[in-house]
């Protein structure tokens, strides 16, 4: 190497660190379930790095939302007040049937549903680019956390795990332009696939354009996609329209995803490919 | 190339990637830090360095933020720090306007990249809104340009030596 001139040598390593580079990337293509041994020994090496900002991070993020919350709790408890009254009468409205529901669930399965085991975690880091929508939490392999586990948080879904480490995993959000979630209208009960933008809202694709469904309809999980059991939230729809042959349909997130700083990650049980019918009533996990 | 420099400038970068990740998830998609390391190295190491911070730096960024593939970051930023530390061997880049234009080049090459790559590997991507890939390019030449007197005066670096490094 010493006797090849810098700019030969440069591009000699060029060539070698961008060959190693393609052979990772192909390697990672081909273990989607994210086994990555580099990926791992790279989390492990700068995990102290990631865990003092985090920490770092938990201070300032107390501070800076103690000013946020004091800012919009005024706001927030008019839409409140609001929001009791609503809810007061619709609780009403229901109470009758949610009596009648749970008598016909019990009769039909015999057995009552338990929600899937699950582990509390609390998020170290994010990214939000325009390719990928990431976030790292503190909870991995050694708590029971495994790729493909679904992942929500109060308010509905939040994504899947795609890589575990021993101390730490990441969630691929449904907001991440390639991420997927069955989803289903609540109210007609139209099914189709909800897709990440990159962006605030959501797409719902595969729904014809004869499908009946109208401003304000919650979508929540169809559990077909073998990840999310049926009935999380997803989200409210914002727009529809036919577009051709298929409808147009942008959802509005139920999670708000900057925001999120404690998960639940639904580890895998046997119980958990019951229906987890009781979310969707209740509308929240 | 001092490889604890290199270790150090790492470091701060994915710290400061974390930590805004954290406080200020939105703010990570106006500027990558470790494209600020990769120019800083371009300009004031070497080509070789450069990409090796790249590689190093991009790796990092994989491990922790992306979900599809592995090593798409540290193969754009690589590629990155060869030609930035290739164009700054040959043109003399290390004053404001230049650093600037690094960051605006470096930022650009890399949303560019980003799109090509993942098409390449099949994935679903999201087209480049013109203004946001301005707005972004124009916030990591600001910070290029802001990070150079800061480095300098926590370790005394004399600008006028930076002129006599090699390629």
């Amino acid at each position: 190497m010493s006797s090849l001139n810098p700019a030969r040598r440069n591009a000699l390593l060029l060539v070698v660190l961008l060959f190693s580079q393609l052979l990772v990337m192909s390697s990672s293509v081909r273990d989607a379930a994210g086994s990555s041994l580099l990926n791992r020994i790279t989390m492990q090496v700068s995990g102290p790095v990631v865990g003092l900002s985090h920490t770092v991070g938990g201070g300032a993020s107390g501070m800076l939302g103690g000013f946020r919350e004091l800012r919009t709790a005024r706001d927030e408890n008019r839409r409140l007040r609001a929001e009791i009254a609503d809810l007061r009468f619709e609780l009403e409205r229901h109470r009758e049937d949610a009596i009648e529901n749970e008598r016909l669930r019990l009769l039909l399965l015999m057995k009552e549903h338990i929600a899937p085991q699950s582990v509390a975690a609390r998020v170290v880091t994010a990214s939000f680019s325009d390719q990928e929508h990431v976030i790292v939490v503190d909870r991995g392999s050694a708590d029971g956390v495994a790729a493909d586990q679904p992942v929500i948080a109060w308010g509905g879904a939040v994504g899947r795990v795609v890589f575990v480490d021993r101390g730490y995993a990441k969630i691929r959000l449904i907001t991440d332009p390639n991420s997927g979630v069955a989803g289903i209208v609540q109210r007609s009960r139209q099914e189709g696939m909800v897709l990440g933008r990159g962006k605030g809202l959501l797409e719902m694709s595969y729904v014809p354009s004869f499908a009946d469904v109208e401003l304000g309809d919650r979508i929540v999980t169809s559990g077909i996609d073998g990840v999310f059991p049926k009935g999380i939230g997803i989200g409210e729809v914002e727009a529809s329209e036919p577009s051709g042959i298929a409808r147009a349909i942008l959802v509005e997130p139920e999670v708000q995803f900057p925001r999120l700083e404690e998960v639940l990650i639904l580890v895998r049980t046997e119980s958990s490919d019951a229906p987890a019918a009781a979310w969707e009533t209740g509308g929240e996990p | 190339m001092s490889l604890l420099q290199g270790l150090l400038a790492l470091a701060l970068a994915l710290g400061l990637d974390a930590l805004l990740g954290r406080l200020l998830p939105a703010a990570l998609g106006y500027f990558d830090p470790m494209l600020v390391v990769v120019a800083y190295f371009a300009l004031r190491r070497s080509q070789a360095s450069a990409m090796l911070v790249g590689c190093a730096g991009g790796l990092l960024h994989d491990g922790w933020f992306h979900a599809a593939v592995f090593g798409v970051s540290g193969f754009k930023k690589t590629l990155e720090g060869w030609v930035v530390g290739g164009i700054a061997t040959r043109i003399d880049l290390n004053h404001l306007p230049g650093r600037i234009g690094v960051g605006v080049l470096l930022s650009i090459a890399d949303q560019l990249l980003d799109v090509g790559l993942y098409r390449l590997l099949g994935l679903r991507v999201v087209p480049i809104d013109p203004v946001r890939m301005l707005l972004r390019a124009a916030a990591t030449g600001l910070l290029v340009a802001a990070i150079f007197p800061i480095v300098d005066r926590v370790s005394g670096h004399d600008a006028s030596r930076a002129l006599g490094r090699k390629a």
